[in-house]
């Protein structure tokens, strides 16, 4: 009875896929009913979770909102608003105002959906801001990006002014979307003191959904201003919950990479982006996976490998790694002039990408590559044909930047400047070393890692474990068995001796 | 232009000039929330700026590295420099960071205030700022006026004198003083800082111009301090006449709550007093001359001659209140009362038990039914059952002829003056009937009688022991002396049974470790202790051990840390049975505190210990340890009631009968239920008894579960495949469920809240039946009759009434059961008649769900009766047999008043519902006449009727006995007849047996 926790989630932010509002114009009335039912369906879960102080209900729901949001529509928020918030006129209208009027006059709204006694008692404020949300996420899902900036300081509000680890989780999200509005509207930078407090509040509280949510979101502010020394120094002192959930992990290494690959830690970033890929979800999320992957490509390129070709074959990967596939390519032949020509046709791409800089640094490599394809190839050969070779204008640069290759390690061979020849070492066998000890013992480490996150991530029913026992009617129906066998047993005894 | 970067600021840190310093810091400072991280790297610098002695803006140096060691996480490092900051940190602002840093430094405070004894010069530094700071935290409290919270936190920090200032200057003495020592009894578990509190508490209590005698003299109780005690009731006593009167009350209240020992000791202290003939009744002198009385006291008072007159009649009268007082503590008037009350009152259904004879087969089930029998009578001198069934108690043998016996002693309790008469009457007379299990019973029935009162029985039974000749008698004499000396600390009753623990006999030697832990209760004496514990190391007899462990238990009681050198030495030994030793004395010492340390131990021997009756005993005393805090025990409990064995399944049941004793806790019920289905015999008789605990007095309207749980009993014991051992349970269930004639509860607590020591040695003694079944008779000791009895100076009952704002019918005895028709009969029944509900009780049902449902109904009534005489009318119906008249009619009238402006305020919500007005009208409230049962869920509903002539000296909602005071103008006192037979039974009950015999 063991049930993973399901991790199918959400969009990452940077899958900015267009959004599904064209279906909203022909949604029919029954459409709309039944998202209303939806809805209500999920505050019906989120008042579960605070009563049992059960927060994987919320969790459910916030799942789903990437589903919920294609559904809303003016009319699906009209009904939704007037029907819960039948307590307060002023909150209702206040929320109202920023929903459009609907198409359709007929009304589909005003049915009621708290009855009775419970009309008047005010709303949960875990449901109250789950409702505001999908009111910011309709004003950002239609671009009217500054009445959400309005929307989202409202919402902001009510969330800071409750200390409810109930509203932990939807508190997080909220603290999400009001950071993206304000990233729509490229201001940013505003909100970075009110971030920076609200952090603050949530580490001293133990939310850690709240928490890893708003260091995401200081990182990409900072990031976004291209401050990385900032970013690193953040990271390094604050300490990202371990119990977060998946997605925010995978944001976090992914935004780890980013900055370890400006600060020249390629191992370290390559190995947080191979995580920030993991930690994605496998089936969603297709824009993340894009961005980390050619993030990644790039840094193991910086590192001296070559990605696999497989990475580049993907379906979904396909089309926008393409210029990164070329990029690879140059690089791996050690092909200098290829990859002029690639920098300057993908040029404005790679900036969008936030690469082009990590991609400049990449001339070192493919220089590299070469000198290390000439090493394998010849054990002999001199700085004039190597010049030729690599594309170079004279045999002295060639002959310099061998020396550094050499010094750096990434050659193993001796100049020889009398004879005028590059001398290479004979490559010595890898499996006499401990290399593939060491490489054996990394890929257990990370099984064994795995496995215990699996077994991390499993969930028990509650109260099952009592089902197998035998209940009391069927211990009394066997004892009475047992004891009528026995009876019967005495009595044909009897029979048989007379 | 936005800041992105503090490094600028930080830069100017390093100027060798003091003036950029300081306005980086003051830069810093207000964007430290921002920049934390990169303001972190220099902190370095910022430390050595606050250490540089030459520099200005040392502190605020000190404060900007505060900051950042908050964002960094770094709690004690932040701390540390607020510490430092000085004034610069704001304590009344309110931002996250000064209240974190606030309450880490009282946690800090608290932690360091605890450990004083051993201070390092380092931590003395520490110590001094921390004190600076928090009294800063006081003064702010005061000036804010939150002297509770200010309370609060000094006995948390163990401040006594900002205690003292806190109740001091809040204004309102009385209320604070109460509140003050409502923390420290329930809050408090060091003895020693606990009892410097209640010490300061009796003095303020001396400043105020009228306190509260009843709270103050709760202290001296917690003091222990008899002496105290005595010269409080003399003061109250010697002056006016209601003060009198109060020191009747806190007598009764002091018998209530406290040992044998404690009332000899206040009543020596009293008869010996020099003063009688020489007292000033200038009231202000003995406010004055509590703290040394006795130098003071005859000194004073020069009588002229002229007063002589009066001052004879004067010592009269203050002799009379003398004795009065002193008959009180000695408790004749008290156990005369409960008596009375509960053999007029007894409501005991007699064929629940005839039905339960009727399938009692094996042994144990009708040994059970005898001890349900005692319970189900006791104290109401009816031993109906047991007359009319001789031929059936003829058939038990051995040790069921003690527990039959012993039964007596537990139906005649209370029946001081003929005990020894009357039971010699029941006794066979024939020689050879006649057998040492029948002298052993009787022994035993004499110390039930006199439980916990055994003024006159003592010699007695000292003599009776002494020329007992065999075990049997000795065991008897021994548990009879054992509860009649319970509490007593008496030397030589002591010794007497030590010296039978010394022949190292099983049975006799059982039942004396018992006794010399009751004799001994709560004394802590080492040498009794040392005397106990190495005889249980060195005998071979498990029973002998056995009885010494709740021995040993039973002296350490309520000693908190004082008995953890016993413990500590018991707690890892290697015999199970002085572990199991170190489980009672854990549970008893720490009995009602729920102390975190001594539940963790609890609960680590629980799951951890190999003896599974060690781990029994461990889960029975969590019950005792949380039996103050219901809630708490169901959350700890919750998990072990699941557990894999048995026995702590059986123990985990018993805690939650101990601790939620009639609560009737729907969670505790919840936990039960399951329970009584287990698939191991005893952890369901563990479950019903429980389940009787928790269930005892409790009607459908206050506990639903209840009539299920009766049905289930009645089923247990008529099922003929249920092990008897199960049936024991469920039979015993049946007696402690309707325990008393229906009139008693089962609670660890007295009614003012301390722990009553006899109910506390009853249960353990009780949870001993599992080893030896007469101990379970001890559970009777635990029973207090729910009553309200009102007397007058005189101690005698007046004619008076108190209102009942409840339907009588939510708390009335739950109705006989009827006999099972044959099924003809019932057949013909069901044809006749449908279903005997009234429209208007399902109604009722549904309405009294809650309070607020309840005024609603006064809403309606009220709008569908306008006509005031009617509702008059019904009232005199209601209360024909009743002969105050006058009262009532002036109540209705000013009921109905009200119920008319509620209306008023209704009108619009609710039109309908205005049927069977009457009907619901007679639920509204009731009329309790003097001497009356009274629940205690119903207490709070209670008060006095208003115009009533007597004015009570304590909340009436507390229940038991109350002294009232009558009001100036009024003049006749009617008495209640307080003696004779109850009127409404059918007959009359015959005289008691009473045989002469001539010696």
């Amino acid at each position: 009875m063991v049930v993973l926790a399901e991790q199918t989630d959400v969009e990452m932010k940077n899958a900015d896929s267009p959004a599904a509002e064209g279906e909203a114009g022909d949604s029919k009335k029954d459409a709309d009913l039944l998202s209303i039912q939806d809805i209500r369906e999920h505050v019906r879960q989120i008042e579960k979770a605070v009563q049992n102080k059960e927060p994987r209900f919320i969790l459910r729901v916030l799942r789903s909102i990437p589903n919920t949001r294609r559904k809303l529509n003016p009319n699906v928020l009209r009904g939704i608003i007037s029907g819960f918030y039948t307590h307060s006129a002023a909150d209702k209208d206040a929320l109202l105002a920023f929903v459009e009027e609907p198409m359709e006059t007929e009304s589909s709204g005003s049915h009621r959906v708290r009855s009775g006694r419970s009309s008047v008692t005010p709303l949960l404020p875990e449901v109250d801001a789950y409702i505001h949300l999908l009111v910011l996420l309709k004003l950002i899902d239609s671009h009217k990006y500054e009445e959400a900036v309005q929307c989202s300081n409202l919402l902001l509000q009510k969330v800071t002014a409750q200390n409810r680890r109930t509203l932990d989780l939807v508190a997080a999200k909220c603290y999400f979307y009001h950071s993206r509005s304000y990233e729509l509207t490229n201001q940013l930078e505003n909100i970075r003191g009110i971030l920076h407090s609200r952090l603050r509040t949530a580490t001293l509280r133990n939310d850690f959904e709240g928490q890893a949510v708003l260091i995401n979101c200081l990182l990409r502010n900072y990031l976004h201003y291209s401050l990385y020394d900032q970013a690193d120094k953040l990271v390094s002192k604050s300490v990202f919950p371990e119990s977060a959930s998946n997605n925010e992990w995978a944001r976090f290494f992914y935004y780890l990479g980013r900055i370890k690959a400006a600060r020249l830690e390629y191992s370290a970033a390559h190995k947080h982006l191979v995580q920030a890929l993991r930690k994605a979800p496998q089936n969603a999320a297709v824009g993340f996976r894009q961005t980390v992957q050619k993030l990644a490509v790039t840094v193991e390129l910086l590192l001296g490998d070559i990605p696999e070709r497989q990475i580049f074959r993907q379906a979904p990967l396909r089309r926008s790694l393409a210029p990164y596939f070329q990029l690879t390519q140059a690089v791996r032949m050690g092909n200098l002039q290829r990859f002029g020509e690639v920098l300057e046709n993908f040029g404005p791409q790679f900036r969008a990408d936030h690469t082009f800089t990590l991609i400049l640094r990449l001339r070192h490599n493919v220089i590299k590559t070469a000198i290390r394809s000439v090493g394998l190839s010849y054990s002999r050969i001199s700085p004039a044909d190597i010049a030729k070779k690599l594309g170079l204008d004279s045999p002295e640069d060639a002959e310099f930047i061998v020396a550094k290759a050499i010094r750096d390690g990434v050659i193993e061979a001796t100049l020889d400047p009398e004879r005028g020849y590059m001398r290479s070492k004979e490559t010595t066998d890898i499996y006499c070393t401990r290399e593939p000890q060491l490489a054996f013992h990394q890929r257990i480490a990370f099984c064994l890692d795995l496995h215990n996150q699996s077994v991390k991530a499993m969930r028990y029913p509650p109260k099952s474990y009592g089902k197998d026992l035998e209940s009391a009617e069927e211990r009394r129906e066997r004892e009475q068995q047992d004891m009528e066998l026995a009876k019967e047993m005495a009595e044909d005894d009897d029979d048989g001796f007379p | 232009m936005y800041l992105t970067s503090a490094s600028g600021i930080i830069s100017l840190l390093e100027e060798p000039t003091a003036e950029p310093k300081i306005f980086a810091l003051k830069k810093l400072n207000a964007i430290v929330d921002e920049f934390w991280p990169e303001i972190s790297e220099a902190i370095k610098e910022i430390e050595i700026l606050h250490e540089d002695k030459t520099f200005k803006e040392q502190k605020l140096a000190a404060l900007v590295a505060s900051k950042v060691y908050y964002h960094l996480g770094s709690f004690d490092d932040s701390l540390k420099y607020a510490l430092r900051a000085g004034n610069l940190f704001d304590v009344s602002d309110s931002t996250e960071y000064v209240e974190t840093i606030i309450t880490k430094i009282i946690d800090l405070y608290t932690k360091v205030s605890h450990t004083t004894i051993k201070l390092e010069s380092k931590t003395k530094g520490i110590r001094r700022q921390l004190t600076g700071f928090v009294n800063r935290m006081f003064k702010i409290c005061f000036a804010n006026g939150h002297y509770r919270q200010a309370l609060g936190l000094a006995m948390e920090t163990q401040r006594i004198d900002i205690f003292e200032t806190a109740i001091v200057e809040s204004g309102e003495m009385n209320t604070m003083l109460a509140y003050g020592y409502q923390l420290v009894t329930h809050f408090m578990h060091n003895c020693t800082f606990r009892n410097n509190i209640l010490h300061l508490l009796v003095r303020l209590y001396e400043k105020v111009a009228e306190p509260n005698y009843i709270n103050m003299c709760q202290c001296f109780i917690s003091l222990n301090d008899p002496c105290a005690v005595a010269q409080l009731l003399r003061n109250l006593q010697q002056s006016t006449e209601e003060h009198a009167l109060m020191s009747y009350q806190i007598a009764f209240d002091v018998y209530e709550c406290t040992t044998q020992y404690f009332l000899r000791r206040i009543i020596q202290e009293l008869s010996v007093s020099p003063d009688m003939s020489v007292f000033d009744k200038n009231s202000t002198i003995f406010r004055n001359d509590l703290p040394a009385p006795s130098t003071l006291m005859p000194s004073v008072s020069p009588i002229s001659t002229s007063n002589s007159q009066s001052t004879t009649e004067e010592k009269k009268k203050h002799e009379e209140r003398t004795k009065n007082i002193i008959s009180i503590l000695s408790g004749e008037v008290t156990v005369q009362l409960y008596l009375q009350f509960l053999s007029r009152n007894n409501n005991s259904d007699m064929f629940i038990l005839s039905q339960t004879k009727e399938h009692a087969r094996a042994s144990i089930c009708h040994n059970a039914t005898v001890i349900a029998n005692a319970f189900m009578q006791t104290g109401t001198t009816s031993d109906e059952f047991l007359c009319d069934n001789l031929k059936w108690l003829a058939q038990v043998a051995n040790w069921g002829k003690v527990t039959t016996i012993g039964s007596l002693g537990l139906i005649h309790r209370g029946r001081e003056e003929e005990s020894v008469t009357l039971l010699q009457s029941y006794l066979p007379e024939e020689e050879h009937f006649k057998s040492d299990f029948v002298d052993a019973g009787y022994l035993y029935a004499l110390g039930l009688i006199h439980a916990n009162h055994g003024e006159k029985i003592i010699p007695y039974l000292q003599q009776q022991l002494k020329e007992a000749s065999n075990s049997m008698a000795r065991h008897g004499g021994c548990l009879g002396l054992g509860l009649a000396a319970l509490g007593t600390h008496c030397q030589d009753v002591y010794q007497q049974l030590k010296s039978n623990l010394h022949q190292d006999d099983a049975i006799t030697g059982q039942a004396a470790g018992i006794a010399m832990g009751m004799v001994m209760l709560g004394s802590k004496s080492s040498e009794a202790i040392e005397d106990m514990i190495t005889y249980a190391e060195e005998t071979d007899h498990e029973k002998i051990a056995s009885g010494l462990a709740v021995g040993v238990a039973l002296i350490m009681y309520g000693r908190l840390e004082e008995a953890e050198s016993v413990i500590a030495t018991l707690y890892h030994h290697s015999d199970p049975l002085l572990r199991r030793c170190a489980m009672y004395t854990l549970a008893l010492a720490y009995c009602g505190t729920g102390d975190n340390n001594a539940l963790r131990r609890l609960l680590h021997t629980a799951v951890a210990d190999a003896d599974d009756d060690v781990r029994r005993a461990a889960v029975l005393g969590i019950g005792f340890l949380l039996c103050t805090a219901p809630h708490q025990c169901i959350a700890v409990v919750a998990l072990l009631a699941e557990s894999y064995n048995p026995h702590v399944r059986y123990g985990a049941a018993m805690a939650l009968g101990i601790a939620c004793a009639a609560i009737g806790l729907q969670e505790a019920v919840a936990l039960l239920e399951p329970l009584t289905d287990d698939p191991v015999n005893f952890v369901r008789q563990g479950a019903f008894i429980a389940s009787a605990m928790i269930l005892i007095q409790h009607t459908e309207y206050t506990c639903p579960k209840v009539k299920d749980f009766r049905s289930l009993y009645a089923g247990v014991i008529a099922d003929k495949y249920e092990d008897p051992i199960a049936k024991f349970g469920a039979i015993l269930s049946q007696g402690i469920i309707d325990a008393g004639g229906r009139n008693v509860t089962l609670s660890l607590q007295s009614r003012a809240g301390h722990l009553n020591p006899l109910s506390v040695v009853g249960v353990l003694l009780f949870m001993q039946y599992w080893y030896w079944f007469p101990l379970a008779l001890c559970l009777g000791l635990a029973f207090t009759p729910t009553c309200i009895i009102a007397l007058n100076g005189q101690l005698k009952m007046p004619q008076l009434q108190f209102r009942c704002n409840a339907p009588l019918s939510l708390f009335t005895y739950p109705s006989p059961i009827k006999k099972k028709k044959t099924e003809e009969e019932a057949e013909e029944e069901r044809n006749v008649f449908p279903a005997p509900v009234l429209s208007s009780a399902s109604k009722l049902c549904t309405r009294r769900r809650s309070w607020k449902e309840r005024k609603q109904c006064f809403t309606d009534i009220a709008k569908a009766n306008e006509n005031i005489n009617d509702v008059k009318e019904i009232h005199h119906q209601n209360e024909s047999e009743k002969s105050n008249k006058i009262t009532s009619k002036n109540e209705i009238e000013e009921t109905n008043a009200k119920l008319v402006e509620k209306q008023r305020l209704h009108r619009n919500k609710y039109d309908t519902k205005t049927e069977n007005v009457s009907e619901i009208l007679k639920h509204i409230f009731c009329i309790l006449n003097n001497p009356s049962r009274c629940l205690k869920q119903q207490l709070k509903f209670l008060q006095v009727v208003d115009d009533s002539k007597y004015v009570p000296l304590k909340e009436v909602s507390r229940g038991g006995i109350i002294i009232v005071r009558m009001n100036a103008g009024a003049k006749e006192i009617e008495l209640e007849s307080c003696f004779g037979p109850h009127l409404e039974e059918e007959e009359p009950q015959p005289p008691e047996p009473f045989e002469y015999i001539e010696d």
